[in-house]
């Protein structure tokens, strides 16, 4: 298992390289000149250079990227261009909201996605299972924003239960910690819901078919342990897959719903910094990300283990 | 507990923190500004966010009243020889920075000299400086080489950069790095700690600021803080933040877009208004070192086709009064252009500016038209259409300001990388004057983009610049004009003012200008 650990995170470097160095020439290369943007249009050629010499974008591509990695390395992921904050203390502004609406949104996928889509294979071609099957399309097709924007509405400004916008740490209290996160949660989760009670319907219904489930039943198990000791832990592994991958792809792709209820997280710093063309935020950005999400997947692969015991993780 | 019980003590805890929150609140004001503030360097950027923050935060030496008069602000008394070469300037007493310093004439010096190195009409007095002394502590000297008697003009501009005044240890960071520590001697405090870019800043009343004791004018006169604390909330989505002003989340939006209007205009707890008559100028700029604008008679055809209905309709979402029509460069709502704005605006004409086309040897070139839609919208579908129909071979490049700014900056042709013409917007606050107003200056390579020469522009600008009575500078203000739709080094293309919405809780908002100001507003 330590074997296993270990391999795993050493899996990062080069993930962290690869992705890094790509993300690095993209915006290098790319259109927008952070010099240009700070000095304004009606800067002279020398202030220009200047600004330029000052940020070391006068040095060759490869010159900047070893110099960030070397830096990275000794833990310094270098200032904002525009704010002067340090990158790393930008980050973990961004990262508080971001995580909290995440591991909400996480939360009430789970507990609405797994158990529908258990009784969604359970009572196969009911109106459950078609109820279900609609939501799952509606889901999809709906975009988050009108989601969004209807559920703020609705709740928010007609009904005043919950904020329009904003985002309440947990030291301001947790009631308005936990109201300022109710909407936005429940946006971003309903794709995430549709997707997660698909994944578990479908695969309940591989498990309902096979052999130990008729001898589960023979035996006179009654259908909760059929369903949860049985079924649901067999299923585990696919459902725990896609919890996995939701969760590294919501991580980047919050960023609408933080737009529209001004939630300062890091979707919304991302897409900032690179309108800006921030580059120390979006390098630091990135390498958060990048390490995030091998994070991520070691966890799911070692859920495994808790959910399925027969599964072993060969150490030589 | 019963389930009653329950229910009524979850519903007192949803309400408890509302009713505290909103006694805290009684002395903050939550603004929401139009943009976001991700530099807080008044003076590296044209930024109207910034801009407001130095306001909040720094003070001027001179500031323009509503009828972009200048006024002294810092200043008590100045002087001017009598050859118009030295100006001596005393401070106000008892002027105090943020970490309780007092300001001195050397501090004035750094920041002024900083802002000559980063504002293009600073730099024209940088040019003309002799000399900058400190007779005390209050008193300073600027010797000129040559006249120029719009000095106290360019100290009190408005925007786009106005010559905030810092302590000269923050002042002499060189011009091209942006200071990070916000120590000013305006009205609000700063509170570093609490800043977060992209969601909060926040300012608290600076109880050792002094104000002239006129009443406020715009910029100008007595700037009183009614608010002991202010909080700017950055929201993105402009739906988002107008729905927060609905719901009494935040109290004032600088802007509200005109199709988001009909949401509030009803509303018995919110005010909409225009809190900035000077408005913004549409405007097509050319690109004069590369083809085919580099032709006068091509840039006469784009004019002769333009319609500015069709810009100011998509720009105001159909409003007809906030459209106003300006067939100028200058900014026909402002006192010295109201002259402009009774021409008559031409009828659009397809086929005579097919024509003159063909006069000027346009050969098929390929016409690139750089939109950046955070600015112009959809202005760029409008121009690439109309240019289609004239027979222009057309490439319609739109993206955002950071990658619009980049192409700009290339003087090449086209199939380097160029471009042929841009679309823009400005706040007639900030091409106030002819001195300001880069749209029409005729500096070349060392100017706007487009880089526009013309000696007879400047020549006509200098002349306003030593005028010595109105009468004199309204003639070269005509003169500049019909130069200017004789040239045509950008095209108008209409004008319309901006709305801003806040709740029936604030009152007395200062307005005159593009810049907002902090001070003057208080609670109803």
């Amino acid at each position: 298992m330590l074997g296993f650990i270990t391999r795993r995170l050493l899996a990062i470097v080069p993930v962290f390289l690869t992705v890094t160095l790509f993300v690095f020439s993209i915006i290098y290369l790319g259109p927008g000149d952070p010099a240009l943007v700070i000095a304004g249009e009606h800067a002279t050629p020398d202030q220009i250079a200047s600004i330029r010499q000052a940020l070391n974008l006068d040095q060759p591509l490869h010159v900047r990227y070893i110099e960030w990695l070397f830096r990275v390395m000794l833990g310094d992921l270098g200032n904002s261009i525009f704010t002067g904050m340090p990158v790393r203390t930008m980050i973990l502004f961004g990262l508080g909201p971001t995580f909290a609406l995440l591991v909400t949104t996480l939360i009430i996928s789970i507990l609405v996605a797994v158990p529908v889509g258990v009784l969604a294979a359970w009572r196969r071609d009911s109106l459950l299972d078609r109820a279900v099957t609609s939501f799952t399309v509606l889901a999809f097709s709906i975009p988050v924003f009108v989601v969004g924007y209807s559920l703020s509405y609705i709740f928010a400004l007609k009904l005043q239960w919950l904020p329009v916008q904003g985002y309440s740490p947990m030291e301001n209290g947790m009631w308005p910690f936990v109201r300022s996160l109710i909407l936005p949660s429940i946006t971003l989760s309903a794709a995430f819901i549709a997707l997660l009670a698909k994944m578990t319907r479908t695969t309940m219904l591989d498990v309902l078919s096979q052999d130990y489930i008729r001898t589960a039943r023979a035996k006179g198990l009654d259908n909760r342990s059929i369903l949860y000791s049985h079924a649901l832990k067999n299923a585990s592994g696919p459902i725990l897959t896609v919890i996995g991958i939701g969760f590294a792809m919501l991580l980047g792709g919050a960023v609408v719903t933080e737009s529209i209820f001004a939630i300062p997280g890091l979707g919304r710093l991302t897409v900032e910094a690179i309108l800006r063309r921030d580059l120390p935020v979006i390098q630091g950005i990135v390498l958060f990300l990048s390490i995030s999400a091998v994070l991520i997947n070691l966890c799911v692969d070692l859920s495994y283990r808790i959910a399925d015991p027969r599964i072993r993780f060969n150490d030589r | 507990m019963d389930r009653r019980a329950f229910l009524t003590s979850l519903a007192a805890l949803s309400v408890l923190p509302r009713t505290s929150l909103a006694q805290g609140r009684a002395k903050t004001l939550r603004f929401v500004p139009n943009g976001d503030l991700s530099m807080l360097d008044p003076m590296m950027t044209v930024s109207t966010a910034t801009t407001a923050h130095g306001y909040a935060v720094f003070d001027t030496l001179f500031s323009v009243d509503s009828n972009y008069v200048a006024r002294p602000q810092m200043i008590s008394e100045h002087s001017v020889s009598a050859d118009g070469l030295v100006y001596e300037f005393q401070l106000r007493d008892g002027l105090t920075f943020h970490d309780a310093s007092k300001v001195t004439a050397a501090d004035c010096i750094a920041s002024v000299k900083r802002w000559t190195e980063r504002d293009a009409v600073g730099r024209l007095i940088g040019r003309r400086a002799s000399s900058w002394e400190v007779v005390d502590d209050r008193t300073f000297r600027i010797t000129l080489a040559q006249p120029f008697p719009m000095l106290v003009d360019a100290l009190a501009k408005p925007m786009s950069i106005p010559a905030f005044v810092m302590p000269a240890r923050l002042a002499e960071t060189p011009p091209t790095t942006p200071i990070t520590e916000m120590i000013g001697s305006g009205p609000f405090r700063f509170k570093q700690e609490e800043y977060r870019p992209g969601n909060i800043a926040v300012y608290e009343r600076f109880e050792d600021y002094v104000p002239r004791s006129e009443p406020p004018d715009a910029l100008s006169g007595g700037k009183i803080a009614y608010f002991d604390r202010i909080e700017w909330h950055i929201i993105p989505d402009r739906a988002t933040a107008v729905s927060a002003l609905m719901s009494g989340e935040v109290d004032w939006l600088h802007e509200i877009e005109p199709a988001l209007t009909p949401l509030v205009a009803n509303n018995p707890e919110i005010s909409v208004g225009v809190r900035d008559p000077g408005g913004v100028v549409n405007m097509l700029r050319f690109n004069h070192l590369q083809a085919p604008f580099n032709n006068p008679l091509m840039r006469r055809a784009i004019m002769l086709a333009v319609n500015p209905d069709d810009y100011t309709s998509i720009a105001t979402a159909n409003d007809p009064s906030l459209a106003v029509d300006c067939p100028s460069l200058f900014p026909c709502t402002l006192p010295f252009a109201r002259q402009f704005a009774d021409e008559k605006v031409p009828e659009p004409n397809i086929e005579a500016a097919i024509q003159l086309i063909k006069e000027a040897g346009y050969s098929g070139q390929k016409v690139v038209l750089l939109n950046t839609v955070e600015i112009s919208g959809a202005a760029g579908q409008i121009t690439a259409d109309l240019f289609r129909r004239l027979g222009l071979t057309v490439e319609l490049v739109e993206g955002d300001f950071a990658a619009s700014l980049k192409q700009r900056a290339n003087r090449g042709p086209v199939e380097e990388g160029g471009w042929s013409a841009f679309h823009t917007r400005w706040f007639a606050s900030a091409i106030a004057t002819p001195l300001e107003n880069v749209t029409l200056r005729g500096v070349g390579e060392t100017g706007w983009s487009g880089w526009y020469q013309s000696e007879e522009m400047e020549r006509l600008v200098d002349s306003w610049v030593l005028a010595k009575t109105d009468e004199e500078r309204a003639s070269h203000v005509r003169a500049m004009h019909e130069l200017a739709m004789k040239d045509l080094p950008s095209i108008p293309l209409g004008m319309q003012t901006v709305r801003e919405a806040r709740r029936n809780t604030i009152t007395d908002v200062l307005g005159g200008t593009a810049a907002v100001a902090m001070w003057g507003v208080k609670p109803a």
